[in-house]
């Protein structure tokens, strides 16, 4: 049986087993996961993603006894870069290009500000999205979104700084709103 | 905690319980053997993608609107910093930055400084309840950062006078007395963008920037502008390194020279700019005299923004030692 990996997120306690372990950072990293892939690829089926991407971790804890969130996220992010390229390959539309589309909730409504939040984190690239999700909804360190997305945690840093001012600025453009100099970060103007 | 991130995460979605086919793949997926991963697969139910948004709960987020309570109505735009006015040279880029090399290198070396001092701007708009601008004057900031052996460890931000479109200063009721700290960072090792010294090898100096600081502008010119803005908020170049720099320069395909100018410090310079991405134009500012770079520059050239005229200075970094 493979030893617990090195990472927190990777252990519950010294005396579970590895299935117990695996379920534990299932149970805590599932959510976040979706909601990267929804954010990412919302026309997917995201729910098979992020399946797909704890079934490689599930293995890969299995071979090596690593278990981290990091790696778990950048396969993900691989997961829905297959996505596309298959989507590319089958010549049919994305549909989670159409970003301007409603977003729905099954359960139930969320504020208009909500909406326009998940509507911005749609319509933003990639290198602006994905560090704003992994840490402000996936909640990783900085040194596990650096990890999930291959760059340094500097990097990390600078281009988090960028996408929040991405963010904001396109946050303000859909709600006619402008950013005001106390809103962006003194780190980002000199730094991005 | 930035508005950005109050903002998204608000509005993360809240956790639910895991759902029967999550609990469903769980299952498959810890029943499944390591090494048969085609055979898994099959395992995992496809089903039509669907939304599932986990309840949020709605909380109104206020919305900091700086209203300004002045006698006259809302400007038209909000007060940008004047325009750098240019005066063509019939010089071109790679010959004027090859010049500009050789003074770089008779130059004193200053990297054993203990400080770099800047003044940046970024764009600022105050605004009523229904989006109508109401102040519009500048409110620049003075940046002071304190260097150790291995680059930047700290810096401070500093108020400083607040000015208006024509570049007069201006009296502006909210802004901070001149002089007025108002934030002071810590710069941890590990957050260092550039940790390591930069190269004296112009044909390294790209690769130096690129893996310190990825960035995806397809224009090889913005990245290096971008790139060099943010390694001297970092680091004071040898005059060797500022050599290199410009030797890299000279050799990318898409920059340009726009002729000479005057930075925010009164300082002739010469102006390089990068094409325009994305409705801004990246500007360098480098003397003439000493072949440093003294400023940065962003200039917003597109016309779908109504807060600010086309073309405007959205960003600048001036340095006051160069």
């Amino acid at each position: 049986m493979p030893s617990p990996g090195s990472s927190s997120d990777a252990t519950t306690s010294s005396a579970h087993t590895a299935p117990e372990e695996f379920a534990a950072f299932y149970r805590k990293n599932y959510q976040p996961a979706l909601n990267l892939a929804r954010c990412r690829a919302a026309g997917a089926d995201c729910e098979a993603l992020v399946a797909e991407a704890f079934l490689v971790s599930w293995q890969h804890y299995q071979r090596a006894g690593n278990l981290t969130a990091g790696w778990l996220y950048g396969v993900l992010r691989n997961k829905i870069g297959d996505y596309y390229r298959s989507a590319r390959r089958r010549e049919t539309p994305t549909p989670d290009l159409d970003t301007h589309g409603p977003i729905t909730d099954d359960s139930t409504s969320r504020s208009d500000e909500h909406l326009d939040v998940l509507r911005v984190l749609q319509s933003l690239p990639a290198t602006h999205s994905e560090p704003l999700i992994l840490t402000y909804w996936c909640d990783l360190t900085g040194a596990e979104a650096a990890s999930a997305l291959g760059i340094r945690e500097g990097t990390l840093r600078v281009r988090l700084h960028r996408a929040q001012r991405a963010f904001l600025k396109a946050f303000d453009q859909q709600t006619g709103r402008a950013t005001t100099l106390e809103e962006v970060s003194p780190w980002t103007v000199q730094n991005d | 905690m930035d508005r950005a991130e109050r903002l998204i995460r608000q509005a993360k979605p809240a956790e639910q319980p895991l759902s029967s086919r999550a609990e469903s793949d769980l299952d498959n997926i810890l029943a499944s053997n390591a090494e048969d991963t085609t055979a898994h697969r099959t395992q995992l139910p496809r089903r039509p993608a669907r939304w599932i948004w986990a309840a949020a709960a709605v909380a109104a987020v206020a919305v900091v609107i700086t209203s300004v309570n002045l006698a006259q109505p809302g400007k038209a735009f909000a007060a940008t910093p004047p325009m750098p006015t240019i005066t063509t040279t019939g010089q071109d880029a790679v010959t004027t930055l090859h010049q500009l090399q050789a003074r770089a290198t008779a130059q004193p070396d200053r990297s054993a400084s203990t400080e770099i001092a800047t003044q940046w701007w970024a764009l600022s708009s105050d605004v009523d309840a229904t989006g109508k601008i109401t102040a519009s004057t500048i409110d620049p900031r003075r940046r002071v950062a304190n260097l150790g052996p291995h680059g930047i460890t700290s810096y401070t931000d500093y108020a400083a006078q607040p000015y208006d479109a024509a570049g007069r200063p201006a009296d502006d009721p909210n802004a901070p007395a001149p002089g007025t700290q108002l934030d002071t960072v810590t710069v941890d090792p590990d957050q260092q963008i550039f940790p390591d010294s930069p190269p004296t090898n112009p044909g390294a100096f790209g690769d130096y920037l690129a893996d310190h600081l990825p960035l995806n502008s397809p224009s090889p010119t913005s990245n290096a502008f971008t790139g060099i803005r943010t390694l001297m908020a970092e680091r004071i170049l040898t005059p060797a390194q500022q050599e290199a720099f410009l030797g890299y320069l000279a050799g990318l395909q898409d920059i340009q020279i726009l002729g000479t100018s005057t930075d925010r410090l009164g300082r002739n310079v010469l102006v390089f700019a990068a094409p325009t991405q994305k409705d801004t134009q990246s500007l360098l500012m480098i003397s003439p005299d000493t072949g440093r770079v003294t400023a940065t520059e962003v200039i917003y050239r597109g016309t779908d923004r109504t807060d600010i005229p086309t073309p405007a200075v959205i960003e600048y970094t001036t340095w006051e030692t160069p």
